[in-house]
């Protein structure tokens, strides 16, 4: 017996011990999440940055009480409610995706810097955990973060069409004035497909 | 009135007598169906069959097989938004045959790519996608539900093997371990003063509580700094303390219990105390076969992490040997 036992708590020892590799590289499901971009005239040496927020205490805190706001909420469509495009224009998500079943499985928060408004048009290719199926349209739901007065956290959606790549990352193009935003607010980005 | 209550009672009789009716047809009707015991193909089905190499095999019994995991969170509280579980960075598969009386083990690298279940936001299934099968243990709650989609992608690793119990332990078990088997003497040839004063270079010492934790874990500001370094320091540690352990065992056969019971706020698992104690106590004259380390090539992905591509035809020889017998 001592000897399974050994080799048990031995290996449990061990596999603590690897685990606590704070510094070694290792990937986690934050790193799953990869976004790259493109602009119309973005020059080359441009410093423009469009990621996730993993570290930032509070952005992630305001996307957390989202995410379960979303969990409490009757139905995907009744958490977003009325939602317009960037033309300002009302759309029905159900009816963009032809279905009334929502799914929402990707929801983070979203960061940008060093844009510029002349780079114009952003192309952004988005991995995220999950891989959607190639070609499927999907819903990239832009939302900026406002406080009032009493506390109360307040979103702001705005839709954009995304398409799923070959690899199952999504492309979604933002306009400039949504990436200036989201440069200067605090954002959280939202995926709703089939 | 009293005609009523007859007619009642007559009525109540014949309804009655038409449900044992029914229920008599359909237990006879079911007892028509064949006896899948006596079934050969049915058994067969049960028992598992895979051809390997122009040969028929059966997967066999009395093999139990233990997932060891040991998860890089600091806590092993319910994570939110079912994406923070943790990463299961060290995984060893433990394949108890009580037909051969063997106890191997399978080294699992966290870099291996597999297929994993991925969790949405909200907890439902978002489909399958390859990845490290480390980042398996990142979906779901951070315990039992991200120990199954652990054993999931292990399973899925290899071959889709039948995994029957995991134990998963978190960082902070470490002090703990330490202590109870009354701290484990090392020579420092680093330097952890800065984390404690006491542990300069070339000091011997029995390591106690937070110290445990300091000599294992710490890498950028000890020594030369490396993982190989760190590596090396790791194995003098759970050397001496299988020595401890194989020590305090001879002791005591209910030290078993006890390390269950001390390091239970620490482990998630589904082996039960009794079910643990008995299982080793089975195990206890097994031979210890090699460890089985898997044949395959790293690379850097395209994201920039490291990734273990296990040989498959090394994979499903390593699971043929030991699960399966191949049929006369």
């Amino acid at each position: 017996m001592k000897k399974l036992v050994s080799v048990l708590v031995a290996l449990m020892l061990c596999l603590t011990a690897v685990a606590m590799a704070e510094s070694v590289p290792s990937k986690t499901t934050d790193d799953m999440t990869n976004i790259s971009v493109s602009a119309e005239n973005m020059p080359a040496d441009s410093s423009m940055v469009v990621a996730t927020s993993e570290k930032d205490e509070e952005h992630l805190a305001a996307c957390e009480k989202e995410i379960k706001k979303l969990q409490e909420s009757a139905s995907v469509a009744a958490y977003f409610g009325e939602v317009k495009n960037a033309a300002g224009e009302v759309v029905s998500l159900t009816e963009v995706l032809g279905t009334d079943a929502l799914n929402v499985f990707e929801f983070t928060t979203l960061t940008v810097e060093n844009f510029k408004e002349e780079y114009g048009k952003v192309t952004a290719n988005i991995q995220f955990a999950t891989s959607y199926t190639p070609g499927e349209k999907v819903l990239v739901m832009i939302g900026l973060i406002t406080v009032a007065e009493d506390g109360t956290q307040n979103v702001a959606w705005t839709v954009f069409e995304g398409v799923a790549a070959d690899d199952g990352s999504i492309n979604v193009v933002l306009d400039p004035a949504t990436m200036t935003s989201i440069q200067n607010g605090t954002a959280v980005m939202a995926v709703i497909s089939k | 009135m009293q005609r009523l209550r007859v007619i009642l009672l007559l009525a109540a009789g014949i309804l009655l007598l038409i449900g044992l009716y029914l229920g008599g047809q359909w237990l006879e009707k079911r007892n028509e169906k064949p006896e899948t015991s006596g079934d050969h193909t049915m058994r067969y089905a049960y028992s598992g069959l895979l051809d390997y190499e122009g040969a028929t095999y059966r997967r066999r019994g009395n093999i139990t097989t233990v997932l060891l995991m040991g998860i890089d969170r600091e806590n092993q509280t319910a994570s939110v938004g079912y994406r923070n579980g943790g990463q299961a960075d060290f995984l060893r598969l433990l394949v108890l045959d009580a037909g051969k009386k063997r106890l191997t083990q399978i080294q699992i690298d966290r870099d291996t790519m597999t297929p994993i279940t991925v969790l949405g936001v909200l907890g439902d299934k978002a489909g399958m996608r390859t990845a490290q099968v480390c980042l398996s243990h990142g979906f779901g709650n951070g315990r039992e539900q991200s120990c199954a989609l652990t054993v999931e992608a292990v399973s899925n690793l290899l071959c889709g093997i039948q995994i029957d119990f995991y134990m998963s332990m978190n960082l902070d078990g470490i002090s703990t371990l330490n202590d109870l088997l009354g701290g484990v003497e090392v020579t420092l040839e680093d330097d952890f003063s800065a984390l404690d004063p006491v542990m300069t270079p070339g000091t011997t010492l029995t390591l106690m509580g937070d110290q445990a934790e300091y000599y294992v874990r710490t890498r950028r500001s000890i020594g030369v700094g490396t993982n190989e370094a760190r590596m090396v320091r790791q194995e003098k540690y759970i050397s001496r303390m299988t020595e401890l352990l194989s020590e305090q065992l001879s002791e005591s056969r209910e030290f078993v219990g006890t390390l269950y019971d001390e390091l239970t706020p620490y482990l998630v698992t589904n082996v039960n105390r009794g079910r643990l104690i008995n299982m080793t106590w089975a195990a206890k004259d097994y031979e210890r076969a090699n460890l089985i380390k898997l044949d395959g090539y790293y690379e850097v992905g395209a994201d920039g992490f490291m990734q273990f591509h296990a040989d498959e035809a090394a994979l499903q020889r390593i699971v043929v040997e030991l699960f399966y017998e191949k049929l006369k």
